[in-house]
This record gives C-alpha cells, sequence and structure tokens, in this order.
C-alpha cells in the first residue's frame, strides 16, 4: 500500500464552509443584479407577450438557478469536512426518483413555458396573417443602410428591377412603371402612426441584414432572395432606434434607422407632405 | 448490495476494420444525404433547368455494377484458397474500375462540348458535384483494391487472414459504392 | 513490446502511440487557445476603448490597426477567428482528440487504439488544419469575416467584406482538413470501444468518461459530413459561378451579380445540421470526464450511472433534430419554428438529470476541495447556468427579443468556453501525474481556479444582462445607439473581467511548464482511483500493459466498498477478493 498523500487527506472544515458561501454569495449576487430592469421600454402590442415570456423565464430558471447553487454549496458545506463517505450507494429507486423528479420540473418549467405561453405569442406575431387595413412598408436593407418605401396614395408598389440599381435608385425603381411615381422613398427613416398595425416587407440587396427594433420587440432576419412579412402594432409615440442584428460586413455596426411613431393626425400630414 | 463478477464478454463477431469500414461508409451516407437535400431544395427554384443526361452514363453504371461481380468472384476465389484466380479477378475489377472512371470522364467532356458547364444550370452544378466526389471516393476505392491486390500476392499462408480482412473491407466499401452511384443517377434523372 | 528501437521521429513526430498523439493534439489546442485568447484581448480592447489609439499594436498588424486604430473589418475578421479557433481548434483538439487519446484505450484495458496508423495520419492532417487556419491571416484581404458561421451572401461574395476573399476559400479548406481529420479520429474511437475492451471491461464497467468519448464520435461522425457537403456548394458558389446560396438580384458593391435561384437558408440548415449536434461532441466528453473526477474526490460511487449513459444517447439522439432553433427568426416557416421550439425544451430532460445526477454524486461524500475537484464544481454550476439561458433561447417566442444579442453570447460561452473549459482544466490537473509522472502546484492551482470563475461570470453572466437589454453581437462598437448608453458600462467591466481572466491563464501555463520539470514527483496512484489507467507506470510505456491484457473485475466506481481496507478498489482487484457492488 502507498503513503498516504497530501492529496488524499480529509477536507479542512474551514475551506469547505467558505468555498460552500463563495457559491451562494455567487448565485444571490447574480439574482439580484439580473432582477435590474434590463428590457428596454415596451412599445408594442405583441411584445407584453414577448416580456411575459420573458418574465416568466427569469423567474422560474432564476428560482431554479438560485435553488441549485444553494444545493450545490450546502452540499459542499456539509461534506467538506468528512473524513469518510457518509452516504455510499443510493438504490436504484431512489437515483430513478430524482430523475423523475427533474424530469418533471423542466417539463412543466421550460416545455410548459412554451406550450403554455410561448407558443400563443408566437402564433400571433409569426404565423398570423396581417391583418387586411395594416399600413403596409417596403423595407429593403443594403450594406450599410435601410432604404424605406411607401406605396403612395394608389395603394400600389411600383414595380422595381435590381438592374435599375445605382446610386440615385437604391433600390430599382422602374420609372417606367406608372404605378410607381407616387411611391415615396426615404433612407433610414419610417413614419407610422400609433395604435395601428404596421406591416414590413422585408427585402435585401445584398447580403442578410435583421430588421430589429428593442422596444417594439421586433426581430427578423431580411435575406436576399426573399420578401418576408412581418407585422405588429406599436403602442408608444416616440423615435425608436433600428439596429441590424445579422452580421452583413464592416459597417454591420452603425447600420442606424429610426422608426418615428406618432398620432394618426401628424401621421396623415406628413404622408401628405411626402405626395406633394 | 453485493454482486458475483460478471462473465467475461465474448470476443466482437465483426472485426474493428470492418466496423471502422461501416462507420466510414455511414459517413460518405451522410454527405450524400446532405447533397441530396440540398438538391431536393434547390429543384423547386424557377431557374431549374434539367439537363440532357449523357448516355453514356448507363453504360458506366453497367460497367461498375459488373465489376463488383469480379469483386465477388475474387472473394470466393480467396475463400476457397484460389490466391491466383482471386488476384486475377481484382485486377479485372480494377481495369473496369478505371474504365468507369475513364467513363465519367468521357461524360463530362460530352457535356462540355455541349456548352454544359458548372454553373450553366443548377441540375449542372450538382451533376459535376455527385459526379466529382462519388469519382474522387471511387478512387480511393481503386487505390484499395490494388493494396488488397498486393496484400493477396504476399506470402502465404501467414497473412492469409490479412488479405482476407483487406479483401473484405475493398469488396465492402466498392459494392457500397456501385449502390450509391445508382441512388445518385436515379437522383438527378428522376428528380 | 518495446518501440525504444524506432527513432526520436517515428517515437515522437509520427508516433502512432496514442499517448503520443493524445498530447501532440494537446499541444496543438492549447497553442491556438493562446491564439484565440490572445484575439479576445484585442476583441475586449476594443469594445472597450473603441476607437481609442495603440501605437504598438499597429506594427504587429499594419493592416488592420491601421493608425493605431482598429478598423471594423479586422475587428469582424478577429471575431469571426476567435470563434472559429476556439470551437475547433482549442476545445475540439484539446478536450475530444487530446484527452480521448490519451484516455479511452487506457480506461477500456486497450493496447492502443484500433488503427494507430489512422489516428497518426488524423493528427497531422489536424495539425494542416490549423496551420492554412492561421496562414488565413495573411490572405489578401486577411482572414474570413463572416462570422464562424460563415453565412451566405456575406461569405460568398469577395466584394461584400474584405475577408471574403482568399481569408474565406483558406478558412473553408481548413475546415475540410479539420472534418477529415475528425472523422478519422471518431471512427478510430468508436472501432476501439467496440473492440478493443480488455477481458472483463462490459459496457457497464466503462468509466462514463469513455461512455461520453463514444456518444460524442457516433454523433460527430454523423453530424459532421453535412457541413462538408455545405462547404465544398459554398466553394463553388465563391469560384465557379453556381448559385446553391444565391439568389437573383444581388447587388454588392455597385455590382450586379449573376447569381439566381439559390437560398441563403439552405446554408443556415446544412451549417446548424452540424453545428448544434458538434456542441454536445463538445460537452458531453466534458461531462463525462467530471463524472469520472468527482468519486475521486467524494470516495464514493458517482449517483446514477446507468441513468447518466441512458442520458447521454437521449441527448445525442435529441441533439441532432433541434437545430432549427438557432434559426427562429432566420425567414424559416413559423410551423417549423414552433416544432424546433417544442422539440428543444426535450432536451432539458435528459440535461437537466444529468445535472441532478453530478448533484447526487456529492451527496453523502467525503469531499475533498483539490484543485481537480474545484473545476469539476465550477462546471456543475457552468452547466446549471448556461444550461437554463439555453431554456430562454430554445422558447422561439423569447428568441425573437434575444436572438443575436450578447445574450446568446453569454449563454454559449457559458456552455463551450465555460464547462468545456473547466472540464480541460480539470482534465489537466487530474491526469497530469499520469501524463508527466509529477503533481502541478496545487496552490497555484486553486489560484488559477477562483480567479477564472470568479472573472468568468463577470464576464459571460453581464452579457447575459446586456443581451436583454438588447445589445447586438458582432459590433465594432457601442457608440451610435441611444438605447446602448446604459451597457457601455457593464461592457467596460466585462472588458477588464477579461484581461484578468487571460492574465489568470498565465498563472496555468507557469504551473504547467514548471511542474514539467520541477513538479513533486508523483506516486502513480496520487488521487487512490479505481480507473484502469491509475494502475499503470507514469507515463505507461508503450503499449500500456506490458506482456498480459488486465481483466476487468468491476464497474469504475468502487470507492469505499464495505469488505475493502482502502476506500478505493481498483477495477482490476478480483471479486473473490472483494465483492463487486452493482
Amino acid at each position: 500500500m502507498e503513503e498516504t498523500h497530501i492529496e488524499t487527506q480529509p477536507q479542512n472544515r474551514l475551506e469547505a464552509t467558505l468555498v460552500g458561501l463563495l457559491f451562494v454569495f455567487l448565485a444571490v449576487g447574480m439574482v439580484y443584479l439580473g432582477s435590474r430592469g434590463w428590457l428596454p421600454r415596451l412599445a408594442s402590442r405583441h411584445g407584453a407577450g414577448i416580456d411575459n415570456m420573458l418574465i416568466y423565464l427569469l423567474v422560474s430558471t432564476g428560482t431554479l438557478f438560485l435553488a441549485g447553487h444553494f444545493v450545490l454549496g450546502y452540499f459542499i458545506w456539509r461534506f467538506g469536512g468528512q473524513a469518510k463517505p457518509s452516504h455510499r450507494l443510493s438504490s436504484k429507486k431512489v437515483e430513478r426518483n430524482w430523475s423523475l423528479v427533474l424530469g418533471l420540473i423542466m417539463t412543466l418549467v421550460a416545455e410548459g413555458g412554451v406550450l403554455a405561453i410561448g407558443m400563443p405569442v408566437w402564433g400571433e406575431y409569426f404565423a398570423a396573417a396581417p391583418p387586411a387595413d395594416a399600413l403596409t412598408i417596403e423595407v429593403t436593407s443594403e450594406q450599410f443602410a435601410w432604404n424605406v418605401r411607401y406605396p403612395g396614395v394608389d395603394g400600389q408598389f411600383g414595380s422595381i428591377s435590381p438592374a435599375l440599381i445605382d446610386v440615385s435608385n437604391p433600390i430599382g425603381l422602374d420609372p417606367d412603371d406608372s404605378i410607381g411615381n407616387d411611391d415615396i422613398t426615404t433612407v433610414n427613416q419610417i413614419y407610422v402612426p400609433v395604435d395601428e398595425p404596421v406591416r414590413i416587407r422585408l427585402r435585401s440587396k445584398d447580403v442578410i441584414h435583421s430588421f430589429f427594433l428593442p422596444e417594439l420587440r421586433v426581430k427578423q432576419d431580411a435575406v436576399p432572395g426573399m420578401t418576408i412579412d412581418i407585422w405588429f402594432v406599436p403602442t408608444e409615440s416616440g423615435q425608436f432606434e433600428l439596429a441590424c442584428t445579422e452580421l452583413c460586413g464592416l459597417g454591420h455596426y452603425r447600420m442606424k434607422g429610426f422608426f418615428n411613431v406618432m398620432t394618426a393626425a401628424e401621421f396623415d400630414t406628413w404622408l401628405a407632405e411626402q405626395s406633394s | 448490495m453485493t454482486t458475483v463478477a460478471r462473465p467475461v464478454p465474448p470476443r466482437p463477431a465483426i472485426h474493428p476494420s470492418q466496423m471502422g469500414m461501416w462507420v466510414f461508409l455511414a459517413t460518405i451516407s451522410m454527405l450524400f444525404a446532405a447533397f441530396t437535400s440540398a438538391y431536393i431544395i434547390r429543384r423547386v427554384a424557377a431557374d431549374w433547368v434539367p439537363i440532357a443526361l449523357p448516355r453514356i452514363l448507363w453504360l458506366n453504371t453497367a460497367i461498375l455494377l459488373g465489376s463488383s461481380i469480379f469483386v465477388e468472384l475474387a472473394r470466393k476465389a480467396v475463400g476457397g484458397d484460389e490466391w491466383s484466380s482471386a488476384k486475377r479477378w481484382l485486377r479485372t475489377a480494377t481495369l473496369i474500375g478505371l474504365a468507369f472512371l475513364g467513363g465519367q470522364m468521357m461524360a463530362w467532356r460530352i457535356l462540355v462540348a455541349a456548352g454544359v458547364f458548372v454553373p450553366t444550370s443548377p441540375h449542372s452544378s450538382f451533376f459535376y458535384i455527385f459526379t466529382g466526389v462519388h469519382g474522387l471516393h471511387l478512387l480511393g476505392g481503386l487505390l484499395l483494391l490494388l493494396w488488397t491486390t498486393r496484400r493477396i500476392g504476399g506470402p502465404r499462408p501467414p497473412v492469409k487472414v490479412d488479405a482476407r480482412r483487406w479483401l473484405d473491407l475493398a469488396a465492402t466499401y466498392w459494392h457500397f459504392l456501385g449502390g450509391l452511384w445508382v441512388f445518385l443517377l436515379l437522383v438527378l434523372w428522376a428528380l | 513490446m518495446s518501440d525504444k528501437d524506432l527513432g526520436f521521429v517515428r517515437r515522437y513526430i509520427f508516433s502512432t502511440d496514442h499517448k503520443i498523439i493524445g498530447i501532440q493534439y494537446m499541444l496543438t489546442g492549447f497553442l491556438m487557445a493562446a491564439v484565440g485568447g490572445l484575439i479576445a484581448m484585442l476583441i475586449r480592447l476594443n469594445i472597450a476603448w473603441p476607437g481609442k489609439q495603440w501605437a504598438f499594436l499597429e506594427a504587429i498588424f499594419p493592416q488592420g490597426m491601421a493608425g493605431g486604430i482598429m478598423s471594423p473589418e479586422f475587428y469582424i475578421a478577429l471575431v469571426t477567428m476567435h470563434g472559429t479557433i476556439m470551437v475547433f481548434f482549442f476545445i475540439s483538439y484539446v478536450l475530444v482528440s487530446g484527452f480521448g487519446n490519451y484516455l479511452v484505450p487506457l480506461q477500456i484495458g486497450a493496447r492502443d487504439m484500433a488503427f494507430p496508423f489512422l489516428n497518426m495520419l488524423s493528427f497531422w492532417i489536424a495539425a494542416a488544419s490549423a496551420l492554412v487556419m492561421l496562414l488565413s491571416f495573411f490572405a489578401p484581404g486577411g482572414a474570413a469575416a463572416a462570422g464562424w458561421t460563415a453565412y451566405p451572401p456575406l461569405s460568398a461574395i469577395a466584394s461584400a467584406v474584405p475577408g471574403s476573399g482568399m481569408g474565406q476559400t483558406l478558412w473553408l479548406l481548413a475546415m475540410a482538413l479539420f472534418i477529415v481529420s475528425f472523422t478519422m479520429g471518431g471512427l478510430n474511437i468508436i472501432a476501439t470501444v467496440f473492440s478493443g475492451r480488455a477481458p472483463g471491461m462490459t459496457m457497464r464497467r466503462m468509466p462514463l468518461t469513455v461512455w461520453s468519448y463514444l456518444v460524442a464520435s457516433v454523433i460527430g461522425v454523423l453530424a459532421f459530413p453535412p457541413l462538408t457537403a455545405a462547404a465544398i456548394m459554398l466553394l463553388f458558389d465563391r469560384h465557379f459561378g453556381t448559385s446553391f446560396f444565391l439568389p437573383e438580384g444581388l447587388v454588392v458593391a455597385g455590382e450586379l451579380l449573376n447569381h439566381q435561384g439559390g437560398t441563403p437558408l439552405l446554408w443556415q440548415h446544412l451549417f446548424w445540421f452540424l453545428g448544434h449536434p458538434e456542441v454536445y461532441v463538445l460537452i458531453l466528453p466534458a461531462l463525462g470526464i467530471v463524472f469520472d473526477v468527482i468519486p475521486a474526490f467524494t470516495r464514493k460511487p458517482v449517483f446514477g450511472y446507468r441513468i447518466t449513459v441512458y442520458c447521454y444517447l437521449a441527448v445525442a439522439a435529441l441533439s441532432m433534430i433541434v437545430w432549427g432553433h438557432h434559426m427562429f427568426v432566420s425567414g424559416m416557416s413559423p410551423y417549423s419554428g414552433e416544432y424546433f421550439s417544442v422539440m428543444t425544451m426535450v432536451i432539458t430532460i435528459p440535461s437537466a438529470i444529468i445535472g441532478v445526477n453530478m448533484l447526487g454524486s456529492l451527496w453523502g461524500g467525503a469531499i475533498r476541495l483539490k484543485t481537480p475537484m474545484l473545476f469539476a464544481l465550477g462546471l456543475i454550476a457552468f452547466f446549471g447556468t448556461g444550461g437554463f439561458g439555453g431554456i430562454f433561447l430554445g422558447n422561439a417566442t423569447a428568441d425573437v427579443q434575444l436572438h443575436d444579442t450578447y445574450f446568446v453570447v453569454g449563454h454559449f460561452h457559458f456552455m463551450i468556453g465555460g464547462v468545456t473549459l473547466l472540464a480541460t482544466f480539470a482534465s489537466v490537473y487530474f491526469w497530469f501525474p499520469k501524463m508527466f509522472g509529477r503533481m502541478m502546484n496545487d496552490k497555484l492551482g486553486k489560484l488559477h481556479f477562483w480567479l477564472t470563475l470568479v472573472s468568468f461570470y463577470c464576464i459571460f453572466l453581464t452579457q447575459h444582462f446586456i443581451g436583454l437589454a438588447g445589445t447586438p453581437r458582432r459590433y465594432y462598437a457601442f457608440t451610435d445607439y441611444e438605447f446602448l448608453e446604459g451597457i457601455r458600462g457593464p461592457q467596460m467591466l466585462v472588458s477588464v473581467a477579461a484581461f484578468v481572466m487571460g492574465a489568470s491563464q498565465l498563472i496555468f501555463m507557469a504551473n504547467f511548464c514548471w511542474s514539467l520539470w520541477k513538479g513533486k514527483k508523483a506516486p502513480i496512484n496520487p488521487w487512490h482511483a479505481t480507473t484502469l489507467e491509475w494502475t499503470l507506470p507514469s507515463p505507461p510505456p508503450h503499449g500500456n500493459w506490458g506482456a498480459e491484457l488486465p481483466t476487468v473485475e468491476r464497474w469504475a466506481y468502487e470507492y469505499s466498498a464495505a469488505e475493502a481496507q482502502d476506500d478505493f478498489t481498483s477495477q482490476v482487484v478480483p471479486a473473490s477478493q472483494i465483492p463487486a457492488t452493482f
């Protein structure tokens, strides 16, 4: 038999206590920091559903997180001074029961969260078609700007062709198509009335970008070759920032747009000004 | 709770080299499964223009499947200790395999002559990739056949087991590539 | 069997001995980790002080840091290469290939891997892959800059970003070599575990470490080929004018390109088909190793051995059908999103069970807080934290807000930079005595642990919070947006903590190097552990077992058996001497 090495000697009680306490302290500290209001202020209708989902997850996983760290810290403290194990082998039943308990917890918390809260919100945001009277705005992203187009008085978008794209015609509007004559175009500026559904037709000229309005809880990748519809209802007036959240090249960090939400009257005024 | 020591497990029925080969075939299958799913997805786009597959491909297919027969004949010969027969069958299979590759390159030349290149249509892109990647794997198969022929030609009887094992590996690989080719050709032709 | 007649080159350079190959993988991996880590320091430097001039850096990177200021294109190349190097060339090389090669034959009682020559080939192809990846920094236009995820069209069109020139091509070639190497290695592990076990080493007596390498290898070899297919198609789109991923009407740098019909989403599906199982390839060995380290420091068997094996299998199978949770807002069908979200939540079940089994393995034990055990305990904490973050991201609704924000960065660093990193350290401290015959300094090890743990939490938990605040990923600077004003302070904290964490690794390196020559000489079983490798000399000789293979009589966790005099019973002790429990 070998000499007893320092590696196999029993644990110092004080060290075990400190280590156990540290894990608990770390966890409490993190939960404290995490419960400061990190989410941006809410400014859309479906966003309330997303926030519900997030808060549910923060509370439920936060609780499990604390519980797990408490258990870890407690075990280290309690068993960190023993010279020999006080409990050796659990029965198959105990092992199985703990698996069932965790399986149940995860099913309820994780899967339950998705099924009960998540999917209804998802269905409403994504899978449902936009209301027929939604204001439709086309946004064509490019390196590194957002090209915005309104259909104008006739309510129809004029045809566009990539072959016609140049510096002065960033989305390739066809001058020969009379339907497009009343289209209103801006760069990096979107204007919408508050409390009305907005439908964004997302496109991209070059690489994948992503249309992100943090306060409105809106995010959708803009994929070249696809026209992707999303819709939502802004509920707060003000100017919100539009950020790109899909790596798109060297200007990815500065692809800033402005999403301006205003009263219906102000919006109609703006629209009229553009048309003249 | 104590138990009596459990009995020693029997030696596995499959030699590790065969298991290694099956795993390798699984990875090749996954590779072409990915290519096939890409094919199916790409198939529905508006710009899909099917190309006329050169008729020589059907001849090549027959050649490749035929070569499998010779590999099996080699296997039977080795089972009956007929080593020089085995070598002959293997050499035949190798030559036929070489002819297959030559035929595939012929198919490429026919397409190029008809103005069908890699980017001409998505169908042609897949054609060149399927035949190219399969052909590369087949080249490896030819090298394996040559190596196996060499092992068979070695001193006997000590490395008989070794030679049989190599032949089993080469045969498994070769037959798989034959079957894979039929699958790929059907995808290119029918889908 | 002796290898003394082979020259130095055959013994140490082109060795077919799994132990040498394992160490070669580890050294290569740690070298790449240093590169990846230094890149991280540069990234954090730029985030903390955007636009600041660093004259000394201009000397090293004349193009990327022209005028001493980091350019945005250099920044995103650094971000790309950091991710690529750390995932594939650090963790995979050290933890999966390195320790996998070293431990698996020893722990099952084999003399070597099933295919030693193939093993040697796999390492040298891996080394070539690493070299090509490093060379890509010097390509015209610099290294790849489309993220480690390489989404086209950004990665397909050279004019879209400078790194998409030669740099991206070299990246793809390096990855092709990597996949070939990994496939060879995975194949070897599978064949070895199935046919190389010593007499008496039934599957049920294998340590959880071996199980984890087996399962990881199976999913690895099945999941990587689709990435090969995708890489080939991307190379073709880049160089041969095809349109697998490129649609019609692309206008890049003022030029209308003549592709048509392709879809960028196809790349994403193929990439993530590999990408998701890949993270389990990395994390399963981490978890398996921890299940072997913990019992040595609790002096009692693991809790839930059989259940853990089933959970490995469940996690592996499930991991292959949930890849779409990386694509909830990609433009993929929302119905697919529903499926992927519901299915992803199922994975939390076996994962949580594995976690509870780790905690249960502590219950009632005689816990000893040596360095390897501290890393194992930290790993449990990280696994839980990272796992909970995963519940947010796998939830499609929550992911709308969190996708491509720092929440994701925080989450995956907990799993890959946290769980796997701590497992790597635990493995080094634990098996160093077996590999080199000396002990590492335990006090320095503990210092390394605490500095790493605390700074890690400061960095990556904070990133969860700023992700909740909406901070986008891969941003060169955060100064353009008002909604990000509140996160600039936390970003500074993160950078400072990152510098501390980076510096702390120097303690590890110093300890490692010093201990190689001056470490206290180790007995052959310093931790009094039960698995087979601890019955061998340190380091084990070529061929491992001498004239006769060992005969295995019991499972791998015979600690504190009632009838035994010692508080551990090696796997080779006959059952007639001390009855086998389990």
